[in-house]
């Protein structure tokens, strides 16, 4: 394979099984949380991974770092299995892959200073020591929008958009070719959110990053993401540019939970999908498409709740796993909104 | 229309560590029959402390300043006795909060916590009381309701959760129900069944609502009138067509350019520099000026009045009485 065809990453049929409850009596129960899942992210782009709690979105992520072995199936990193490594050769992919969580006050130690945060990446991969390193943290400070006089400062000293900007330059600080963005401005406030992405789109652009972007929130994905990847159950339901998603959906899912955001718009309100029931446990997924008990497509079958509908390309680059994503019911707009 | 609940000079403070924190500071507002008013803030607006002192339920170190009226049925809520308050909370007006696990007693079925609620309210029988709770769970959608009234909180999911504690709010069939960020903690999915839920049974009960939210896009769909909260006032007030066609108060426009819209998408998002101020430490004069692009000398030295602005609406800053300094 060329250089420029060959992703960046590569996951491929990745299954995590986890064994739910059980207890002296009973036995676990298992649960797969990532259920034989596909897909490639080039290097450049920026992917969002959209999904409702229990969709795996989360546990797909901490399987690319190894922060979680999966069950089965390989991850692919620049062409080499991130599960064969020895623990050199994963110190060095660590270096190529960083994480940003979502909760910057959970990841951060509250009695290290936030300068000796980002610092420590630093020292541990060896790239500078002393007043190198310290000129490396300030200047991460600055590329990052924090004053460099606060690296004496306690997380706790600092505001949520503060400590998430600090998590940020401490995954940087290693110069990472690929962030994992794990719902990275969920806990921020709207106005403070809104700085925290033109950060990330920014520095994207100045360092060539490629992103996978975890996200609940579809504005927020569609606002950050080149291509968009919508999980349900553990299953990839559709993926395709964040203008296909978004305009023309090829699965009633996807549809439905754009259908369900609000819109600060009060002239705008789309007509509601509301769908039925809650997301069935990851522990009894529903036999066939897993959807299928929640599904409002009117034309469903038997064969819904039979057979296990097949990821495939329905359209250049649109991939759906829904039966129908063929027939018209795809192809009709989201409907009635306004531009 | 007959107002409900007309709110003046509403004041709460807490003391802490580090100084006086003046968490809701001179709030007015009034909420007419059947209307829903949504309260939309970041965190630390003080919007949901104001829900709080609606119903007195601030305790110490929180106080609410004596001068503060909340007019209610006749009654000024602020000058009944303890055993008065109790009959108004919960029977008047009911409040859901967001987070449904934590407000749900886990040794409990919830048929017997939602009985508890209508035998402290009402002079009924165990039996009917039981009753009740069954048709209670039937209303707001629960699925099998005389099987899941034997249910412990933990074996019902989050959006079911929700349910009951609306049901529980709903069990003295009040006045008014406030819901705090009800849909916070949801999935997008179940969110919209809330939303729905609460929007049908508003209009079958015929209650009035205040719901409080950071989302504006849940205020923009299900709000008749809204009331923008920032560093413990109101900035803002109107009518929520008008709020998003012409919003008059930099921060209520700050913060609609700053969502993410689905509908649209935008190379850039107009992000608020800063971050709101702890409430022990408003700046002086007006509370958004340090963050406001239009601040000019006023803005700094003087606090801006809630000013009428005609046409039911009401903002908080001193551009709206200089036409030569317009928003842009």
């Amino acid at each position: 394979m060329t250089e420029s065809t060959q992703p960046l990453l590569r996951i491929e049929r990745l299954v995590k099984e986890y064994r739910a409850g059980g207890g002296l009596f009973a036995r676990p129960i298992p649960l797969k949380a990532v259920d034989g899942v596909s897909l490639s992210i080039k290097r450049g782009e920026s992917v969002g991974l959209v999904g409702e709690s229990g969709s795996g979105k989360t546990t797909l992520g901490r399987c690319l770092l190894r922060l979680t072995e999966p069950t089965s199936g390989r991850v692919l990193f620049d062409g080499t299995d991130v599960f064969e490594l020895g623990s050199a050769q994963l110190r060095a992919l660590r270096r190529r892959i960083q994480i940003v969580f979502q909760d910057p006050y959970g990841s951060l130690n509250p009695r290290m200073t936030v300068g000796a945060a980002v610092r420590e990446p630093i020292e541990v991969h060896r790239l500078a020591k002393g007043p190198e390193a310290k000129k490396r943290v300030e200047a991460l400070f600055q590329e990052v929008g924090l004053d460099p006089s606060y690296v004496d400062r306690y997380p706790h000293e600092l505001s949520g958009g503060q400590r998430q900007r600090v998590g940020i330059a401490r995954a940087l600080s290693v110069e990472p070719e690929f962030l994992v963005l794990d719902e990275p401005v969920t806990a921020l406030d709207v106005s403070v959110q809104a700085q925290v992405l033109n950060l990330l789109v920014d520095l994207r652009e100045r360092r060539n990053l490629t992103y996978l972007f975890i996200a609940h929130d579809l504005a927020v994905v569609r606002h950050i993401a080149d291509r968009v990847i919508v999980m349900y159950l553990g299953r990839v339901m559709e993926t395709a540019s964040a203008e296909d998603v978004y305009r023309g959906s090829l699965h009633p899912y996807t549809r439905s939970l754009i259908s369900a955001v609000p819109v600060p718009d009060p002239d705008a309100q789309l007509e509601r999908i509301v769908l039925r029931g809650d997301v069935p446990s990851p522990s009894k997924p529903p036999t066939g498409c897993v959807f299928h008990p929640r599904c409002p497509y009117p034309g469903k079958e038997a064969r819904c709740s039979e057979d296990v509908p097949a990821l495939r390309e329905v359209r250049t680059a649109h991939w759906s796993a829904c039966h129908f994503a063929e027939d018209a019911h795809g192809v009709e707009r989201p409907s009635s909104r306004k531009e | 229309m007959t107002t409900v609940l007309s709110v003046r000079n509403l004041s709460t403070t807490f003391a802490t560590d580090r100084g006086v924190a003046r968490a809701v500071d001179d709030v007015s507002l009034d909420l007419l029959e059947a209307e829903t008013l949504g309260i939309v803030g970041e965190s630390g607006s003080g919007k949901t402390v104001t829900a709080l002192s609606l119903l007195r339920l601030i305790d110490v170190p929180g106080h609410i300043a004596d001068t503060s009226v909340i007019e209610f049925g006749g009654r000024d809520l602020m000058k009944l006795k303890p055993t008065e308050l109790r009959r108004v909370r919960g029977a008047e007006i009911a409040m859901v909060f967001q987070e449904p696990t934590t407000s749900l007693n886990p040794v409990l079925t919830v048929g017997s916590q939602i009985a508890e609620t209508v035998l402290a309210h009402e002079s009924v029988s165990k039996q009917q009381a039981r009753t009740r709770a069954v048709e209670l769970l039937e209303l707001v959608g629960l699925p099998d309701p005389p099987r899941r009234i034997n249910d412990y909180p933990h074996q019902l999911s989050g959006g079911m959760q929700q349910r009951v504690l609306i049901a529980m709010a709903l069990s003295c069939n009040p006045a008014i129900l406030i819901a705090d960020e009800p849909t916070t903690a949801l999935d997008v999915t179940i969110q919209a069944q809330i939303l729905e839920l609460l929007a049908e049974l508003k209009q079958r009960l015929s209650m009035a609502m205040i719901l409080i939210t950071h989302d504006l896009g849940i205020v923009a769909g299900v709000a008749d009138r809204v009331a923008v909260m920032y560093g413990g006032q109101i900035v803002e007030q109107a009518a929520t067509a008008s709020l998003f066609d012409d919003p008059q108060h930099p921060y209520t426009r700050a913060l609609l350019r700053s969502v993410p819209r689905l509908d649209k998408r935008v190379d850039r998002l107009e992000a608020v520099p800063g971050a709101v101020p702890p409430a022990t430490d408003w700046p002086a004069a007006c509370r958004f000026h340090p963050r406001c692009p239009h601040a000019w000398d006023r803005c700094r030295s003087e606090m801006p009045t809630l000013l009428d602005i005609g046409t039911q609406r009401e903002v908080r800053c001193w551009l709206a009485v200089d036409p030569d300094r317009g928003l842009t």
